[in-house]
């Protein structure tokens, strides 16, 4: 029978039209902030910033919205970025010393949203140079290039070395000018004997051009000595016999002055005056942080302003002893001195200023620092130079992700209100200058819905982003440790202490202030947050977190002081001989607490024992949330303040569960024993070990089998099959609430569905005070208040491969899933079909599964497993709309797997639609973080502090479409290197050699044409191999041709099948 | 197409010859008998000699298709003294049972269609409590192709484990390379992957292997009946050329609907009782953790009444389905449902 199955099925091409208008995947952008950021520059006339990075990205950034990336070929560190200002040119410098030369080309006119956009420009490669050895110098870091100076009129490059030698580049051709190279013999010979003493002057660390008379560079040896030399008579103008070692340099605007930068920590300004050759001292010399030894002042800026005495900004120079672990930056005019103190290493530095030469003083505007962890930018125009938010870069790793939650088309009401809640937050500590890098326009439509991507974070905060667009801007930000008695807060008002650093200024020397959002470090872990649930029509928010505690929360306007309720939930149900050796639950506050505008929380519910909550559903028409841990589920009704069930879903022989959770501290424990244990069999080798014993604990016997594992070979796996059992098996993995017939096939109530690591599912029938059996026989009365929630157990369902359940969702009589709560009762989306039979989806870890409802009996399944030898890791349904027929949308069954891949399948049917290749298997980060949108996008990190955005729709697609203004004509793209302007751009690497190469465009991944063939039996519409026993070759071959002989169960395949038939649009 | 195939089947059924192994398939339900049990179902290979390997002596049960066919069911063909040395060993006053008695563990497949030096076993986990126990690992197959030979990464056995329902079949051996898992090649999946595939068709598994030691082969028409210790004789009419690397369908997927439902009967249904259905046996069912909670209103009557009863069914749910007992086995591995 199998080889009948198997074999292919002639693609009906009308479908794979239809799936071409569906269907698309693309990598569209990425959000959040570049992952080890190592370079950094600012195109003052495009206003436009870059940022490379480690594994050889480079990001251009300007208005919100408006973003280009290029990949390197190899994955090197860039080292130097420099904007040819004007241009939209952009030369880098990697670690393997080859420079790059990049452009804004045009890109193809994009049809967004049905009108043209032209003018649509993207970063590409034009070109790279690397400098050769020079002959006789055989030391290749002899010609490592250190610093790039790139001449105001833009033709030239210029390149200081390792060795000392300065080599010129023509460009844009890249190409040496060989009669221009300086080598150090010809500097030294102009030195006075002195000085020489047969040193080598050392690497060129620095290269400033003349601002007023072009062609004179300031050229800094890392010996100290700063030559001026002139390019065009190519001779020493002045020598500056500087004694300490150089760091960096400046001009000051007027030419007059110049400023170095040294590794003692202090600077000395220059006098360029015309008459002496030789200047052997500074005009002042100062160690800021002095006199004890001070680190090195890397980078240092000096700018003129026309009111009052020059700013000078440093990196580093703190004194060593004390406080040389800081990540500092010095801002000082006069008497004004601030001393920003930062979580990350300072990365590069600069100063928005004018540009105009006519102009006479800098006029700084604006500070931008990039750090290793985040973007800083300071408004300097503001007295006392508050930060500024930024729209785009933001840290989402401020605190560790540990869980993402989507919400697509919010309702304008709850926008406007989480927008004003998080303004207050705001208010305090931020300036409101206009945000300084805003060059290009962005030519994407706006949102045409509003989307919030909420993540949960380690140290208890839920911050709400807009995810509307390209740029993820922050909105507001949730904090749940002030509901809990925490010994590291004893401050009452943790949150408005917390929050405005910027007001905190120690008395201390030197003056510090604490600025950026980044800190990494927890106060206590069991804050973390696990799982998120928002129902955007009643604005009620579930947030569950480490140590079982389940938080309703409501939003408000005003500002509250309440005390929080607290329900107490034994998820254990009196089962004995089990000792939770696990964390503590926290501490309710018992004192009422101050919470701001926004979500306040209303109750607590603690479960018992205090383990991580695994999932969580909230019912806000019901008023009912259900949480799940490792230990059992329980169902809470938060308007009555009533727990209603708790369920233990412990297997007697499941010990494991009862340690708690895995923590470090536990592996290590862990893995001592085993290597004990290692040992001790080593020993004894001799002896054979016998099969029979009984092993005193499960805990024993994992380890025993672990550790013989080891023992055998390292890359060895055991074949078993899934065991009630294995450890864990009790971990709740999914809850859902569903309106659906569970007792009978005619009358529909709510019920409560949960699944289990071990593929046990529970039903459970909901009686709802107020919610009808069918809408029809509504309970009045005047006693509804005091009746109770009830919910008894219907059915229970257990899996015969036993794998973990990842989730279940009911479908409704036309195989589309219910909808939202609110949705149907508020006519906001079409009510579900409630007299054709409903069904039951769920997906287990190696399944996809239909039941029919009320009678639980298989319909329609795909093994994925079985044949792919993939395993379930998220899934999710999803309305896919045709790019072609304003009308048309499919129901999808999304399915991200342990590979990686995404598979679709249509739904009831589960039949395999196309597959596409997403993240690499070994990032199980990025698998384990992917979030779906209800339209066909999703997001995944790529790294810790950021997301890649992904379309699996044709049609809806957030990807940047910008322009800029450049001075020269714009080239359109050759056809062949026709380059899409999404931005699949840093971790282009992961995803493989061909990908991430600039020739290969990423537009042909684009194209579902090309996506489909992959060698898998299940890229087409083959169907047959998946579906129930009873579906034999000729029921398929006949709906396939016939429309009209339905079998009930198969009804809605055709109706897909059947492409006349009307199709049904949600 | 459609002639060709039936064809086909009636040749393969003529020519069946698929080799059986059989244990008991009655599992002991008291202390008692585990020790009998034990011994019957020691490893027991195609080796038709005793693999006694010391302390016990195990009582070999094979039986190959011609003596099949002769006898009808090839059970009472064990009785028959003379098919080997094997039962020269047999304890005297051992009893063997009743045929329907016994349980297929293993069976060689597909032997007309594959080439002499693969091997199709089909492992039936249901109803043993012996772990499937085999270990596979990474290595370098050797393929000859037109280039000459060439080296490509292959999955093979690395371990049996001692008592495990592989070593007992004695079809599958350390070193064996993994070409399918139920009819799905292997080439060019991970190690990860096919341990995936492996553990979700465990109920079921049919690898597809080809021997590290190739003188055990079922051999085809024409050789020497017996190779070394090989047991299975050529049947006629073998062409063994048609290579055909698909497994039947119908085996794969039969029992694999056996999710079990308990129905609670507390559920009861507006208007009428609920007919209890024809494949799943309702239970008076109420899971003991579900007491409810102090807060909310107690269960209807029926659910107390059923408690006693339903303790009883959730030991024997809670433990591993194949446990139940073996009257219902018979049936199991016919349709593959559980019922309890």
């Amino acid at each position: 029978m199998m080889k009948f199955r198997f074999r292919r099925q002639g693609t009906d091409p009308q479908r794979e039209k239809i799936k071409q208008e569906l269907f698309a995947f693309n990598k569209t952008v990425e959000h959040g902030f570049p992952h080890q950021p190592s370079a950094l520059a600012f195109d003052p006339k495009l206003e436009l910033m870059a940022i490379g990075t480690k594994s050889g990205a480079i990001k251009v950034y300007g208005h919100p919205g408006v973003e280009f990336t290029g990949l390197h070929k190899d994955i090197t560190a860039v080292t130097q970025i420099l904007f040819l200002p004007g241009q939209g040119r952009l030369l880098s410098l990697l670690d393997d010393n080859t420079i790059h030369l990049w452009e804004l080309v045009a890109g193809d006119p994009r049809e967004v949203g049905g009108d043209k956009r032209e003018g649509v420009v993207c970063l590409q490669e034009v070109d790279s140079y690397s400098l050769p050895g020079r002959p006789g110098i055989e030391s290749c870091s002899a010609t490592r290039v250190t610093v790039l100076l790139l001449l105001r009129s833009c033709d030239q490059l210029c390149m200081g070395t390792e060795g000392g030698g300065l080599y010129f580049l023509e460009l844009p051709r890249l190409s040496l000018k060989d009669n221009q190279t300086l080598l150090q013999d010809q500097v030294t010979q102009s030195l006075p004997d002195d000085y020489r003493c047969g040193k080598s002057l050392g690497p060129v660390e620095s290269l400033q051009e003349h601002p007023q008379q072009s062609g004179k560079i300031l050229i800094g040896y890392s010996r100290g000595l700063v030559v001026l030399w002139d390019l065009s008579t190519r001779h020493t103008e002045q020598l500056f016999l500087g004694k300490q070692q150089l760091e960096g340099l400046v001009w000051e605007r007027s030419g007059n002055l110049f400023v170095s930068s040294h590794n003692d920590g202090g600077y000395s300004v220059w006098a360029v005056t015309n008459g002496n050759i030789y200047n052997h001292q500074p005009v002042s010399s100062t160690i800021p942080y002095g006199p004890f030894p001070c680190k090195a002042i890397n980078k240092i800026l000096w700018r003129t302003t026309q009111t009052g005495s020059p700013v000078l900004l440093y990196s580093g120079g703190m004194p060593r002893a004390s406080y040389g672990d800081r990540h500092c930056l010095t801002i000082q005019q006069d008497k004004d001195h601030v001393t920003f103190d930062f979580t990350s290493r300072v990365i590069d530095f600069f100063t928005v200023h004018s540009i105009d030469p006519e102009k006479e003083f800098d006029e700084p505007s604006a500070l931008v620092v990039l750090l290793e962890e985040e973007l800083v930018v300071i408004d300097l125009q503001t007295p006392g130079w508050p930060s500024m938010p930024t729209p785009y870069l933001a840290p989402l790793h401020s605190s560790a992700i540990t869980c993402s939650f989507h919400i697509s088309s919010v309702p304008p009401k709850l926008w406007e209100r989480l927008v004003n809640a998080g303004k207050a937050q705001q208010g305090r500590q931020h300036a409101h200058g206009s945000w300084p890098i805003c060059g290009g326009k962005n030519l994407a439509p706006p949102p045409k819905q509003q989307e919030l991507l909420l993540t949960g974070h380690e140290d208890g905060t839920v911050r709400f982003w807009d995810a509307s667009g390209v740029a993820l801007t922050p909105m507001y930000k949730l904090s749940t440790a002030n509901v809990f008695h925490t010994d590291c807060d004893p401050c009452d008002d943790p949150q408005d202490a917390s929050d405005d650093p910027d007001m905190q200024q120690e008395e201390e020397w030197p003056p510090f202030r604490k600025v950026g959002c980044f800190d990494p470090y927890s106060d206590d872990p069991r804050l973390g947050i696990q799982k998120i649930s928002l129902c955007k029509y009643s604005n009620k928010l579930v947030v569950a977190g480490t140590a079982g505690q389940v938080i309703v929360l409501g939003l408000s306007d005003e500002r509250s002081d309440h005390l929080v309720d607290v329900s107490v939930v034994d998820l254990l149900q009196d089962r004995e001989g089990f000792t939770w050796k696990g964390h503590e639950r926290l501490e309710p506050r018992l004192k009422p607490a101050p919470f701001p505008p926004g979500f306040q929380p209303l109750v607590l519910v603690q479960c018992l024992p205090p383990a991580s909550v695994t999932a969580v559903a909230l019912h806000a028409e019901w008023n009912l949330i259900s949480f799940g841990t490792s230990h059992g589920f329980g169902l809470f009704d938060y308007h009555r303040r009533n727990a209603v069930l708790a369920r233990c879903t412990l297997h007697p022989n499941d010990s494991l569960a009862m340690e708690g959770p895995l923590s470090r501290v536990k592996s290590l424990k862990k893995s001592l024993r085993q290597s004990f244990r290692r040992i001790r069999k080593s020993r004894v080798s001799g002896k054979k070990r016998t099969i029979t014993t009984t092993p005193t604990s499960k805990v024993q016997e994992a380890n025993a089998a672990l550790a013989e594992q080891e023992d055998v070979a390292p890359i060895q796996r055991r074949i078993e099959p899934r065991s009630a059992d294995d450890s864990l098996s009790g971990v709740v993995r999914c809850l859902c609430f569903a309106d659906t017939f569970l007792r009978d096939g005619t009358h529909h109530g709510p019920t409560l569905w949960a699944g289990t690591n071990s593929g046990s599912v529970y039903a459970y029938a909901l009686e709802v005070p107020g919610v009808g059996l069918g809408r029809v026989c509504e309970r009045g009365g005047a006693g509804e208040s005091s009746v109770c929630v009830e919910a008894l157990l219907g059915k229970e369902i257990q899996l015969m491969h036993r794998a973990p359940v990842v989730s279940i969702s009911v479908l409704d009589g036309r195989g589309k899933p219910l909808p939202d709560p609110y949705e149907a009762s508020q006519d906001l989306s079409i009510a579900p079909e409630m007299t054709n039979a409903h069904s039951v989806l769920i997906a287990s870890e190696e399944q996809l599964k239909v039941f029919s409802l009320p009678k639980v009996s298989a319909k329609t399944k795909f093994k994925l497993t079985a044949h792919e030898g993939c395993r379930v890791r998220k899934v999710a349904l999803v309305v896919f709309n045709s790019t072609v027929q304003e009308d048309y949308s499919e129901h999808t069954l999304v399915c991200l797997t342990n590979l990686g891949d995404m598979h679709l399948f249509n739904i009831p049917g589960l039949r395999p639609q196309v597959r596409y290749d997403c993240i690499r298997k070994e990032d199980i980060s990025g698998i384990a973080s992917c979030v779906f949108t209800k339209n066909g996008q999703g997001f995944y990190l790529i790294s810790p502090s950021e997301y890649e955005r992904f379309s699996l729709s044709a049609k809806v697609l957030t990807e940047p479409l910008c322009s800029v203004q450049l001075d020269r004509p714009l080239e359109p793209t050759p056809a062949s290197d026709g380059m899409t302007p999404q931005a699949n751009g840093t971790h282009k690497n992961q995803m493989g050699q061909a990908e991430g190469q600039t020739e290969e465009p990423p537009s042909s991944l684009s194209s579902p044409i090309l996506d489909t063939p992959l060698d898998s039996p299940l890229s087409f519409a083959d169907l047959t191999l998946d579906s129930t026993g009873e579906i034999t070759v000729e029921d398929v071959r006949d709906f396939l041709t016939t429309v009209d002989e339905a079998e009930n169960n198969l009804k809605n395949i055709k109706e897909e099948e059947g492409r006349s038939a009307g199709i049904l649009i949600n | 197409m459609q002639g060709r195939r039936e064809e086909r089947d009636r040749r393969r059924e003529s020519e069946s010859r698929e080799e059986e192994v059989f244990c008991l398939g009655t599992l002991p339900s008291h202390p008692a008998e585990t020790c009998t049990r034990s011994a019957i179902c020691q490893p027991v290979g195609l080796q038709m000699v005793g693999t006694s390997e010391g302390e016990d002596e195990p009582v070999v049960f094979a039986t190959n298709s011609l003596q099949r066919r002769k006898k009808g069911l090839g059970l009472t063909g064990l009785r028959t003294p003379g098919s080997g040395s094997t039962h020269s060993k047999n304890r005297p006053g051992l009893m063997i049972g009743l045929p329907q008695n016994f349980r297929q563990i293993s069976s060689i497949i597909d032997v007309d269609i594959l080439p002499e030096t693969h091997r199709r076993v089909r492992l039936h986990k249901h109803g043993t409590h012996k772990p499937l126990g085999f270990y596979i690992r990474d290595g370098v197959s050797m393929r000859v192709t037109q280039q000459g030979v060439e080296k490509v990464p292959g999955v093979f056995i690395s371990r049996l484990v001692r008592g495990g329902l592989a070593e007992s079949t004695g079809l599958l051996g350390v070193n064996d390379e993994i070409l399918e898992v139920n009819g799905i090649d292997v080439a060019g999946k991970s190690l990860d992957q096919v341990t995936d595939m492996m553990v979700a068709n465990s109920h079921n598994l049919i690898v597809t292997v080809k021997p590290a030691n190739q003188r055990n082969n079922v051999v085809h028409r024409g050789s020497k009946a017996s190779l070394g210790n090989s047991g299975s004789v050529g049947s006629a009419g073998s062409t063994g050329s048609a290579l055909n690397s698909i497994v039947e369908g119908d085996s794969d997927d039969d029992d694999d609907d056996g999710d079990l439902i308990l129905e609670s009967d507390c559920l009861t249904p507006y208007d009428s009782l609920r007919v209890a259905n024809g494949n799943n046996t309702n239970l008076n069912r109420d899971s003991p953790g579900v007491r409810p909670l102090p807060q909310s209103v107690s269960l209807p009557n029926s659910v107390g009444a059923s408690l006693s009863d339903s303790s009883l069914v959730t030991s024997t749910h809670n433990g591993n389905p194949a446990r139940t007992p073996g009257g219902t086995q018979e049936n199991m591995r016919e349709d593959g449902t559980f019922i309890t």
